[in-house]
């Protein structure tokens, strides 16, 4: 069992600054997420830890151990690539192999553990074929089989899902799930798919531009985020958010409407609030009026986006509900300002003591 | 194969067969009928039918089995020292190339001289009395090797040609190293695997068809070698630089046993022929 800590990284690519002073420890046998969109430095960040990029400043910790100049090849590590990477001049069973014929183990442990990895992905089947035969879907298996059959002290996945078909990605990230149980290991996964990181993270590290935004379980990202760029990156249809003007020390104005809001440590500039959050009312009820503009039956689901004036803001209610919305069609909308986000003009949240619904 | 596919491939090969025909066509029917043809310069125009004895002359020349024997052996001989070299230079010198890769141009300069004035530099540079290298050699240690001795001529044109055409070798690997995935490196240091083992186990099986292009590229051409030793050495100290070729163009121009010459040629085409397409055969199992 493994745990990674990271001090103080900095990292300059060709006079480019991505980190700077970044910190963050991993605990053993956590399955972490670094989500962000691309060009946030979450892969490199990945590549820093397996050793394919080196540190301009700071010190990397794998096990309570130095490995800030460590090659690669003794950190111990095992990484799944998004293009799997797999040797193409051998066959599967010679690829899940490799490593372990690299560590000299004797040929029956060799045979066992990769006869015990085939079992664990299903790829039995497959194993005297070469990659090239293979669909993507099986490859991506036999690439996580050569990773765990060394029984590394973390894996490392680098967007192992992006090149997969949607119907064959939510069954391969219950599989990651399930070995992550199975095995107990420290996991790192990189994508830049937020549902991908909900499902599958302990802890959640949302990056942006080489910064940790918020580290969190991903019911703290989603119920407490820490700035806007956190609130709309989690969760879809995205958070809404409304631009709002103190009117008074207990009324704020919002796009469409106004709300009272007794005690706030300080002066919100933006108001986040969930798409499940908001609910239809008559245009006579509610906190704010709008107009329909659109609906997106999902089946389960409905997505309503209704005009306020100078913002757009998107409903979510269930497929099956009554409550009718025609395009251009003027409604009012209803929320719990209790289940509201509140930020300041930087867009970082206002810890709210007690806001009462007014 | 249908019929419109089959019209589509008749059309879109007869420019190639087209020109083969002009090109070849002609030489090829001149050469076959020469070879069982008793003809000399005096009688290119009215050559008499000799059936096989051009080739039985041919075979049972003891000179055409040195000279076929100098060939194949000055061939895979250079063959290996090039592609070995030129693998070694290609490896150790990828970090440098990927660097600075207008390196390579300068790398690959000696293959822009015309084979023929190589020979004729190495004639002077080497050249016993008034050549460069074995004066210094003399004025420094007292002693120089011979280069062109009968005894040393052979490993002597083998350094020439392998320094002309290890560049040839280099570009071929250097791009084929180049072109292995990074991440495939990048999955073996991270799986454990040191740079001795990658090298072995992961880079050089992934370069092993280019290896095999090389080496039989290398090795026709210095099969059918001729300018660079014939502007050197000639025939060679006592015939002892006779390659085929050279044999076959002494045969023609200097002793005008055209008949016998163009059988040799007509033998030569035979055995390379043969060599191709057994190369093609490997090659083609080799990717399956």
């Amino acid at each position: 069992m493994t745990g990674i800590v990271l001090d103080g990284i900095g990292k300059t690519f060709d006079g480019t600054r991505i980190f700077d002073d970044l910190s963050l420890s991993i605990r053993s046998g956590e399955l972490i997420v670094f989500v962000g969109p691309s060009g946030c430095g979450k892969s490199t960040l990945l590549r820093l830890i397996a050793g394919l990029e080196t540190a301009t400043e700071g010190r990397i910790e794998i096990d309570g151990r130095d490995v800030t100049q460590s090659e690669p090849h003794d950190r111990g590590l095992s990484m799944v690539f998004q293009s799997y990477a797999l040797y193409p001049h051998m066959t599967v069973q010679q690829n899940i192999a490799f490593a372990l014929h690299t560590e000299r183990l004797p040929r029956d442990e060799i045979s066992a553990r990769v006869a015990e990895a085939a079992r664990i992905l299903k790829i039995e089947p497959y194993l005297d074929r070469k990659p090239k035969a293979l669909s993507g879907g099986q490859r991506q298996r036999v690439a996580i089989g050569r990773a765990i059959v060394r029984e590394p002290k973390a894996f490392l996945f680098d967007e192992p899902l992006s090149n997969l078909d949607a119907a064959l990605r939510a069954d391969t990230r219950v599989e990651i799930a399930e070995l992550h149980k199975r095995l107990g290991a420290t996991m790192l996964y990189v994508t830049h798919d937020q549902v991908e990181a909900m499902t599958l993270a302990d802890r959640i590290v949302v990056l942006k531009a080489g910064r940790i935004m918020q580290i969190g379980t991903p019911h703290d990202l989603y119920t407490a985020p820490a700035n806007t760029f956190v609130a709309q990156f989690i969760g879809s249809p995205r958070m809404n958010l409304l631009p709002c003007e103190q009117m008074d020390s207990t009324r704020i104005r919002l796009p469409g409407g106004s709300i009272e809001i007794p005690s706030l440590p300080c002066r919100p500039a933006q108001i986040g609030i969930r798409p499940e959050d908001l609910n239809l009312v008559a245009p006579t009820e509610g906190r704010l009026r709008g107009q329909v503009v659109l609906t997106e039956y999902l089946g389960a689901d409905r997505c309503v986006h209704i005009d306020l004036g100078e913002v757009r803001v998107t409903l979510r209610d269930a497929g099956s509900s009554p409550k009718i919305a025609r395009d251009g069609e003027e409604v009012g909308l209803a929320f719990d300002p209790r289940r509201a986000h509140y930020f300041d003009a930087a867009g970082d949240a206002i810890n709210v003591i007690s806001v009462e619904a007014a | 194969m249908t019929r419109p596919a089959r019209l589509e491939n008749a059309i879109l090969t007869a420019p190639l067969v087209v020109f083969l025909l002009l090109l070849l066509g002609f030489p090829t029917i001149l050469d076959l009928v020469y070879a069982v043809s008793e003809v000399r310069f005096e009688t290119l125009r009215s050559p008499s039918f000799a059936g096989l004895s051009n080739f039985t002359a041919v075979l049972g020349d003891p000179e055409f089995w040195r000279a076929t024997w100098f060939s194949l052996r000055f061939a895979i001989v250079t063959a290996l020292a090039e592609c070995a070299l030129g693998l070694f230079l290609a490896v150790y010198l990828a970090p440098l190339l990927r660097r600075a890769p207008w390196l390579l141009a300068i790398l690959i300069m000696p293959m822009i001289v015309a084979p023929a004035m190589m020979g004729l530099m190495y004639r002077l540079v080497l050249h016993e009395f008034i050549g460069p290298l074995p004066n210094l050699l003399y004025a420094w240690f007292g002693t120089s090797p011979g280069f062109l001795t009968a005894q040393n001529v052979f490993t002597t044109i083998v350094v020439i040609e392998t320094l002309q055409w290890t560049p040839f070798a280099l570009l071929l690997f250097h791009m084929a190293y180049q072109s292995i995935p990074e991440d495939i490196r990048e999955a073996a240091a991270v799986d454990g695997t040191r740079s001795w083992r990658l090298l072995t186990r992961i880079e050089l099986p992934l370069m092993l068809p280019t290896i095999g292009v090389a080496l039989f590229v290398r090795f026709i051409d210095g099969f059918r070698v001729f300018d660079n030793i014939w502007t050197l050495t000639g025939t060679g100290p006592g015939g002892s630089t006779t390659s085929l070729a050279i044999y076959i163009y002494v045969a023609f121009f200097r002793a005008g046993e055209i008949g016998e010459a163009v059988a040799a040629s007509i033998m030569l085409f035979g055995a390379a022929f043969v060599l191709l397409f057994a190369a093609a055969r490997w090659s083609t199992r080799g990717v399956r």
